[in-house]
């Protein structure tokens, strides 16, 4: 996805889908079999900091930085009771993380905005900017850390004793690049204790997991993105059809490959023995925006709720407040995945939604109960997709006139035969990721088919199997989430 | 909702012979299947397009017989239309010239073509790069989706350093008719209208020596709003010149230069009606000719001046010469290049006695 602020990912560069990890991985684990617990951690630290240096080892210093700050933060946070103090050690966690991410993330947005705004005053600017690599994950891993920060100034947990395993907690490789942001109340305790060999049903839950996470990468994601980058390329020289078919296409391929790489990165892990939490729960069967934001980029979304949206005053300080606060929540959010409008605009109008369903005051419970029926169910969630899609233009549009370009020759309703083989594409993968994502719900488990009789579950891996036969081969198409 | 594994019973282990089984036999039946199919398919393509795979074969075909190509042409189509090889070769006598340019191709793709099929196999002592403003756009998307499309070709991928997983894994692969097939699983549109009869309009192959092939509409000028359109559309969408074109065509041209290979550029020429659909006009045409002078690398390399002595009647729409303008090129490239670097010159540096 061109963006700015692009990661460059190299072929060689050792992620989910590349022949490096399918070496990396036996190694890891029959290493990690043979120790015992600190042993353990050790190993799995260094290949962490293997994984994330095969990439770029110069960030490596980066990556133990905010390691380094965020755990004498917390150490010092456990020796002290006075609060001025606390306030100060918290302040400085969430100055140097966000420092981090400012210059390498943010910098150039905030110098080119200002410069825009300068010169629209009729003042000439000559700002510097800085020709920087964004390193991967670092929103990932930021976020992580300050997390911990903020929970043992909060009282919630209890500093942790070993900078070793703290250490682990913020680079553990399943999730360092791009999620989920776990909670150290949940991670580190898994890490701090010993842990049991797991067991046969671990093991197959966890590979079923890859295999689905792969199936979603390769055969879902990376076939949408072709038809994705020639609707957004030009959306000027594609008929209104084809651009519906290119959004629809893109909602496809960012929850392919972002639920994708979740579901891998929590299978790996189970193969270790360390739950990771769920990031997705089938967000496109939600049946309001309020339900989609639970069920989408959880992890994200409680991370926004509990350390910014609670903090501002949540819905505790009526209605008005309710909604500036949905919308600074929704456009800080925004702006956490790019430095640029697009995503602050995207951002926006997701704050906007939840605003307008806050202000209706309809809200549905959690949970999913009885079969989904046509008005309860379909047509709620088909308008739910419909307006999350609409936004999806502006986080994929590579700059705000694309995006405007996209959205005035989309409602210009100019028909013309779309291209055949884009569109069976994109029903073929709607109907796999809504079948999976049924299955899934229904069964309340994301291992459904482990529930399956035999033969349907020969069936089903086989054809997981050959989807990802079919479709792989190409080049190694890194993460979308990598470059946030 | 609960994924948690301790949910799950523990498996048998004949459920997972059962399983295993299933697997299995669903496998060896897709194969079956693939291998029953695979006789009515066509053979899958390797390169981006008919003409490139076309090319690609005349190409091996000239090394294989080891017929010498002293000149090869490089670009996109306005090089295919625009220089006849074979009015080229009688002009220049002694040299023999191949015309490697592709339909679709900017710079970037032409480095790529150039530096793993053209240079290896034709090895040619003098290169022509024609060039238009076209192929020096960054934001252009034909130039993109070909580069892409160019990039992630099986052909592509058959050359070029290997690792020994890579191969190992290639010589798997091609035992099973099912990956042999998936190129036309993953176009299932195009497979229905091939196993349908409905295929699309078969496209001209080149010529000998890469000879752009002559159609009907040849001689007929086609500068309507439809191809304005096309053009603004899809080839000046938005217009950027100076980053990654500009450096493909630098390391293009050290690349050729560091294997002894006289270089020369030529800026093609082209209708008054092409400035038309460029979103600087004559602005953005001007930088060209700029960027163009600005480049020197020795005494290896040149930039050919043209006369200008193609008038309306030499092309067959703004941007691309028609069958009389490329025979009226092709002589005063050869005209020039006989000149710059005569054929004693050219054999004695490759090392070859003339």
């Amino acid at each position: 996805m061109p963006r700015a602020v692009a990661v460059d990912i190299r072929w060689y560069d050792v992620i989910f889908n590349s022949l490096e990890f399918v070496v990396f991985l036996p190694l890891v684990l029959i290493a990690y079999f043979r120790l015992r617990h600190k042993g353990q951690n050790l190993m799995l630290l260094i290949a962490s900091y293997v994984f994330y240096g095969w990439w770029d080892y110069r960030f490596l210093a980066l990556l133990a930085f905010s390691t380094f700050v965020d755990f004498a933060v917390g150490h010092y946070l456990g020796r002290t009771e006075d609060p001025k103090t606390r306030k100060r050690l918290l302040i400085t966690s969430v100055v140097v993380n966000l420092a981090a991410l400012g210059s390498f993330k943010y910098f150039n947005f905030f110098v080119d905005s200002a410069g825009a705004v300068l010169e629209r005053l009729g003042l000439s600017a000559n700002l510097p900017t800085l020709r920087i690599i964004l390193p991967v994950g670092i929103s990932f891993y930021t976020f992580q850390s300050m997390s911990y920060a903020f929970d043992v100034y909060r009282r919630r947990l209890e500093p942790a004793r070993s900078p070793l395993d703290f250490a682990l907690y913020v680079a553990y490789f399943p999730q360092l690049v791009a999620g989920p942001i776990e909670r150290a109340q949940a991670l580190l305790p898994q890490i701090t204790r010993p842990r049991v060999r797991p067991t046969s049903s671990q093991v197959s839950s966890g590979l079923l997991l890859i295999l689905i996470g792969l199936f979603k990468k390769v055969a879902i994601a990376d076939v949408m993105a072709p038809i994705v980058e020639s609707a957004f390329a030009t959306p000027k020289a594609n008929s209104s059809i084809a651009l519906l078919v290119g959004l629809y296409a893109f909602a496809l391929q960012i929850y392919g490959d972002f639920s994708g790489y979740t579901d891998i990165a929590r299978g790996t892990s189970r193969l270790l023995g360390i739950e990771l939490m769920e990031n997705f729960s089938q967000p496109y069967l939600s049946r309001n925006i309020t339900a989609f934001w639970r069920t989408w980029h959880i992890s994200l979304s409680t991370w926004l709720y509990d350390y910014l949206y609670i903090p501002l005053g949540g819905n505790r300080k009526g209605r008005l407040a309710t909604y500036r606060n949905l919308m600074i929540v929704m456009l800080l959010g925004g702006l956490w995945h790019g430095a640029a409008w697009t995503f602050v605009i995207w951002g926006g109008l997701h704050g906007i939604y939840l605003a307008i369903h806050r202000w209706r005051g309809k809200y549905v419970p959690r949970g999913y109960q009885g079969r989904f029926v046509l008005r309860r169910d379909i047509i709620p969630a088909l308008a739910t997709f419909h307006l999350v899609a609409f936004a999806w233009i502006f986080f994929r549009a590579d700059s705000l006139s694309t995006a405007i370009s996209y959205v005035q020759r989309l409602f210009q309703f100019r028909i013309a035969v779309p291209d055949p083989n884009s569109l069976i594409l994109v029903a073929a993968a709607a109907l796999a990721v809504v079948s999976i994502d049924l299955w899934q719900r229904n069964s309340g488990s994301h291992e459904v088919m482990l529930q399956w009789r035999p033969a349907w579950q020969g069936l089903a891996y086989a054809s997981l199997l050959l989807a990802i036969v079919v479709f792989s081969g190409g080049p190694v198409t890194p993460f979308i989430y990598f470059q946030f | 909702m609960t994924g948690h594994p301790s949910a799950l019973s523990s498996p048998p282990r004949r459920r997972w012979v059962v399983v295993t089984v299933f697997v299995v036999a669903s496998l060896l039946l897709a194969e079956i299947i693939a291998r029953a199919v695979e006789p009515s398919l066509p053979p899958p393509d390797q390169w981006p397009t008919t003409q490139t795979e076309a090319k690609a074969d005349q190409i091996a075909q000239l090394a294989a017989d080891g017929s010498p190509i002293d000149v090869v042409f490089l670009g996109s189509s306005v090089v295919v239309q625009g220089v006849d090889p074979v009015a080229f070769n009688k002009a220049a006598g002694d040299l023999t010239s191949y015309n490697a340019a592709l339909d679709g191709a900017s710079l970037r793709s032409v480095e790529v073509w150039a530096r793993d099929v053209v240079f290896p196999n034709l090895d040619p002592k003098v290169v022509v790069i024609g060039i238009t403003t076209r192929d020096m756009n960054d934001q252009g998307v034909s130039q993109q989706e070909f580069y892409r499309s160019l990039l992630a070709s099986s052909g592509l991928e058959t050359l070029g350093p290997k690792s020994g997983v890579t191969r190992l894994l290639n010589e798997i692969t091609s035992l099973s008719a099912l990956v042999r097939i998936r190129p036309f699983l993953r176009q299932p549109g195009t497979t229905l209208q091939h196993v349908l009869g409905q295929d699309e309009e078969v496209e001209l192959l080149p010529g000998p020596f890469g000879a752009a092939p002559v159609d009907d509409r040849a001689f007929l000028y086609d500068s309507s709003e439809s191809w304005r359109n096309f053009w603004r559309t899809r080839h000046f969408n938005d217009f950027i010149m100076g980053g990654q074109e500009l450096s493909a065509l630098h390391a293009l041209i050290t690349m050729a230069v560091e294997q002894e290979r006289v270089v020369f550029l030529v800026e093609m020429p082209f209708h008054d009606d092409y400035l038309t659909v460029q979103p600087n006009g004559g602005a953005a045409v001007q930088r060209l000719h700029d960027v163009l002078a600005s480049i020197d690398y020795g005494a290896a390399f040149g930039l050919i001046p043209l006369e200008d002595q193609y008038g309306s009647e030499a092309f067959r729409d703004p941007a691309h010469l028609n069958p009389t303008g490329a025979e009226t090129l092709a002589a005063e490239l050869a005209a020039y290049v006989s000149d710059s670097v005569p054929v004693s010159t050219l054999r004695t540096r490759a090392g070859i006695q003339p």
